[in-house]
């Protein structure tokens, strides 16, 4: 089970390495780069009706890629402009790659642990099972009886 | 008026002090009549925050403008509604509808009739009421929301256009009022602590309590998103700002403590783990409450007011501190009383649905203090958006989605591993049919046939498993199908409401993995006459208007929009300046089906008569609505109680067959004791 | 006008919090109840729900024949421990609400010399009390030796020396 989840993870992180997408080109830059207007949007997404920096990132890149640059040469030369804060994301290099992999890393932990602790449980289940006790048979049938009976008017009512 | 509203939230902050100790000495010198003093001072201080809020009320009604708040967000032209909105459109105001509802929920608190957790009112009233307290100074110093004006302006400022949407009327109460819920749970726990009850009870007595600040976060959250996309004009709903993000947090931590809440009832396990859970979600919202209205990161949530941000971060490290020492100090009576058959069991998939909620809110938090991080470890100032976000969220609530699904399958305590199989065969099969037929309908990113393979298998599986308990009560009290259906519903709303939120839940996730993947979009500049065209659809611009509102100046433009040459009808995106407010506000047009909606919003125009428009086609936003609303319903179900009968039937069924148990006589003789050796104390 | 209402509401909610100190009797505040049989009761119902679950898991083909029976017996063995313990606990109660009515009678009828006599019947009382009632009676005989002092010829419960009335019924103390 717990294998299997984790299983499941990993090729979702597989998964996680080809973010395709169908956008056009200018779309897709611009979803990479935040607009600096300070309203902590992408560039695509910045709809303020007095941001002056969308429309002319918007148009800057457009025109670098007329220039016959590639997406990624595009987006490098943001950087180099503006500085890493450009990028909507993190680039997954250096100390970047902690916030990227952290989340995933803490996951995996939990898992390790919620295993360990299920299984614990489950042993002491075990060991608790026998220790049930059996004294006094006929008493016993007595209280079946009764459990019998209060299990029928219980109904059938959930946790409350 | 605005005098008296100030001189109530006085009084009330004096009634709140009281009662907060009168309740612990009450309590702790067992005087009866103290604790009830301390309780009728809780009802006090609700009636007096009332009285503030009609007030501030009064004053926003009248247009008193020497008020500042009055002043700064109402004007006289605005409608009777947003004039009731008005109390939360602002820092002060939303502060103190923030008090007003704890005082209202504390007051519930002190005057239900319960069964189950009534040693705990008094400490958790304690609590409920310094956490009031606080509020009440903030209000009184520092965030004064009838605080005047040194003159008197002959108009108000108005609402913020942006502002001006239904969901103004819906969102904000609704998140605020999940914010404040939280705290009943946390302040029952932090009761247990403190009496040492740490049984049952506590987590019965708020199980509707987290169920009812959940369902309002979720309302809040849904009726947010949905107001951005009609009404921010970017084509999404959702843009991971710091904002939305702090509503997601205690949202996915309150959802995990719903789920864990459930295993510490059955299973005696996580009694620990439900204490941080607790501890975290009510410090999440908090903080929360702090982000939206501290103004230290701006978005379109914010209001510029930075004075507050020290108190709430004072407040909230109290809070964590406080309450986990305490944890700690009384972590040896939270032994989990564990025993488990299975592995396999659903307990399993309820704690590995822990895990991912609060991987996924620790996700959220860590992308959320990551730049600070990145700033003072490498000096370079980075961002973190909506990719991270996405990238990293994405598979964590996939999983979680999946695990929803698991669970309805695997019965509770153990599952043998031929029975696991039997019962995944059908709704695995189907859902690889659909996966099937998506692939060869032509979705072809891999991402998302995954994932709506798994949509699609969860959805399998809830509906089976509703299928085969019909089918089984239908067999075994011969109801006919819809009978047995609905009976089914009833008999344990807990269990099926959840169901109906997981179904909601999915529907959601459908929408947004259909708008996010393929969404398309196309600018152009067309003159009137002229004709774009997007995916199948062909629009043509008719035309632009330009008329004259009371407040506003609008500019709107009239597209038909065709499909194969048949004309499905119009839309008018706009664009308006409005008077009062200095500012100018796109208003998109949408026209939306079950399959996708078309987003229109008009960009900007010359003189010769050239418009630009951007076009979006979104595929399954209205699923995300959907969603929304069998979401809520499944909550609704969940929570709606249980016949009220109920507890004395468990009474007087106690006294016929477990024997006087809780019968009154034999309590009475334990009481005795208790009462006369503390009446020699005293 | 302001300064009128301010007063008004003042003395309104002042009023209103001090109220149950001048009330006669009847304090709706906090009873002690009984935690134990509460508990047992909340963790009975927690059992029969689990039953209940349990049976129509199987009816709807989530367990397995062979897993329900299992765990059908063993919950059932549960929820009988828990019947039992129940029954206990009645039985304990029982047994010392009868040490109770004991105490006070003895103590109503003791005036002066009453101390020595209620601490030798209790003491017999304890000999002779079931196991489970033995830490209640423990107690109770604990403060009763501490106090000392009179009892209240009314209801028997005990008072201080310079106590002038009853503190339980409000009666006259000699």
């Amino acid at each position: 089970m717990v294998r299997k989840m984790l299983g499941a993870v990993f090729v979702l992180l597989a998964l996680l390495a080809t973010p395709a997408s169908a956008a056009s080109p200018l779309t897709n830059v611009s979803q990479q780069l935040i607009c600096q207007c300070g309203c902590n949007m992408t560039v695509a997404n910045c709809t303020h009706q007095d941001c002056m920096s969308a429309p002319a990132m918007r148009t800057l890149i457009q025109q670098k890629l007329d220039q016959g640059l590639s997406e990624e040469q595009v987006v490098q030369y943001f950087v180099t402009e503006y500085g890493e804060q450009v990028l909507a994301s993190p680039p997954k290099k250096g100390l970047n790659l902690v916030a990227w992999i952290l989340p995933f890393a803490v996951i995996i932990a939990g898992a390790i642990i919620v295993y360990l602790a299920l299984k614990k449980w489950v042993f002491q289940g075990r060991t608790s099972q026998v220790e049930v006790k059996t004294e006094a048979e006929e008493d016993d049938e007595k209280y079946r009886l009764r459990l019998e009976q209060e299990l029928k008017q219980f109904g059938e009512r959930g946790y409350r | 008026m605005a005098d008296i509203g100030y001189i109530a939230l006085l009084l009330a902050l004096v009634a709140s002090l009281y009662s907060a100790t009168a309740f612990v000495f009450g309590k702790r010198r067992n005087i009866p009549a103290l604790v009830d003093s301390a309780r009728n001072g809780v009802v006090a201080v609700c009636g007096l925050v009332s009285i503030a809020v009609l007030a501030l009320l009064y004053a926003i009604l009248t247009h008193d403008f020497q008020i500042e708040y009055v002043a700064s967000y109402t004007a006289r032209d605005m409608s009777l509604t947003y004039l009731l909105s008005a109390i939360w459109a602002g820092n002060d105001g939303s502060l103190l509808f923030w008090a007003w509802l704890l005082a209202l929920f504390g007051m519930i608190v002190v005057l239900q009739r319960r069964d189950v957790g009534r040693e705990l009112v008094p400490y958790a009233s304690t609590i409920v009421m310094v956490t009031e307290v606080f509020f009440l100074f903030l209000l009184l110093s520092v965030a004064n929301p009838f605080h005047k004006l040194s003159f008197l302006p002959a108009d108000g400022r108005g609402l913020n256009p942006l502002l001006e949407n239904p969901g103004m009327l819906f969102h904000p109460p609704n998140l605020l009022g999940g914010y404040v819920g939280f705290t009943i749970p946390f302040a029952f726990a932090m009761s247990a602590l403190l009496t040492r009850r740490l049984g049952d009870e506590w987590i019965v007595s708020i199980r509707r309590w987290t169920l009812v600040s959940w369902l309002l976060l979720s309302i809040g959250n849904i009726i947010g998103a949905w107001w951005a996309y009609v009404e921010l004009g970017w084509g999404g709903y959702w843009a991971w700002d710091p904002v939305e993000n702090a509503s997601l947090l205690p949202w996915l931590t309150g959802t995990a403590f719903l789920h864990s809440i459930m295993m510490q009832r059955r299973r005696g396990i996580l009694k620990k783990w439900n204490m941080v859970l607790v501890i975290i979600t009510f410090s999440l919202s908090i903080f929360g409450t702090f982000l939206t209205r501290s103004g230290i990161l701006s978005s379109v949530h914010t209001f510029a007011d930075t004075t507050l941000g020290p108190f709430f971060l004072v407040f909230i490290g109290v809070t964590l501190f406080s309450s986990l020492g305490l944890l700690y100090y009384r972590s040896e009576l939270l032994n989990s009383e564990a025993e488990m058959e299975s592995l396999v069991s659903r307990e399993s998939t309820f704690l590995m649905n822990n895990l991912f909620l609060v991987g996924a809110a620790f996700a959220v938090f860590l992308g959320e203090i990551f730049p600070l991080i990145s700033e003072a470890v490498r000096g370079v100032k980075i961002t973190v958006g909506a990719p991270f976000y996405n990238q990293v969220n994405g598979p964590i609530f996939l999983a979680i989605i999946f695990l929803a699904g698991v669970c309805a399958l695997i019965g509770w305590r153990r599952s043998s591993v031929s029975n696991l199989m039997r019962n995944f065969l059908w709704p695995l099969a189907i859902a690889l049919v659909i996966g099937s037929a998506l692939i060869i309908l032509g979705v072809r990113q891999p991402y998302a046939v995954f994932a709506f393979t798994v949509c699609a298998f969860v959805l399998t599986t809830i509906l089976y498993e509703w299928f085969r308990g019909t089918r089984a009560r239908r067999r075994m009290r011969g109801d006919n199908y819809l009978k047995a259906f609905f009976g089914l519903l009833g008999a344990n709303r807990p269990r099926y409401g959840g169901y109906t939120v997981h179904i909601g839940l999915v529907l959601i996730a459908i929408g947004v993995i259909g708008s996010s993947f393929y969404n398309v979009e196309k600018e152009a500049t067309l003159l009137p006459g002229e004709s774009m065209s997007i995916k199948n659809y062909t629009l043509t611009y008719e035309n632009k208007d330009t008329f004259q509102t009371e407040t506003r100046q609008v500019d709107s433009a009239t597209l038909s929009v065709f499909n194969g040459g048949k004309l499905l009808g119009k839309i008018v995106p706009s664009k308006y300046y409005s008077v009062s407010y200095e500012q100018s506000v796109t208003e998109v047009a949408i026209r939306s089906t079950p399959a996708e909606d078309l987003y229109a919003i008009l960009i900007g125009w010359d003189d010769a008569g050239a418009t630009s428009f951007k076009i979006l086609v979104n595929p399954l936003v209205s699923w995300i609505w959907i969603g929304g609303i069998v979401l809520v319903l499944g909550g609704l179900i969940a929570f709606w109680p249980e016949r009220r009968k109920l507890p004395v039937e468990i009474r007087v069924e106690a006294r016929e067959t477990v024997g006087s148990v809780s019968n009154k006589k034999s309590g009475n003789g334990i009481n005795k004791v208790r009462s006369s050796s503390e009446a020699r104390r005293g | 006008m302001t300064v009128f209402a301010v007063i008004v509401l003042t003395a309104a909610a002042f009023a209103f919090i001090a109220y149950p100190f001048f009330k006669q009797r009847g304090y709706s505040a906090v009873s002690t109840g009984d935690q134990k049989s509460r508990e047992l009761l909340s963790r009975r119902d927690t059992t029969y729900s689990m039953l209940k679950e349990l049976e129509f898991d199987y009816q709807s083909g989530i367990l397995t024949e062979e897993d329900y029976r299992d765990l059908e017996a063993r919950y059932k063995r549960k929820a009988i421990s828990i019947l039992k313990d129940a029954d206990d606990l009645e039985k304990g109660s029982e047994a010392e609400e009868g040490i109770e009515a004991e105490i006070r009678r003895l103590r109503r009828t003791g005036t002066k010399q009453a101390g020595d006599e209620v601490e030798q019947a209790v003491a017999k009382l304890r000999r002779v009390g079931k196991n489970q009632a033995g830490d209640q009676v423990e107690e109770a005989v604990s403060k009763l030796r501490q106090t000392r002092g009179k009892f209240c010829p009314q209801c028997g419960t005990a008072a201080k020396a310079d106590d002038r009335f009853c503190a339980s019924c409000g009666a006259k103390l000699r």
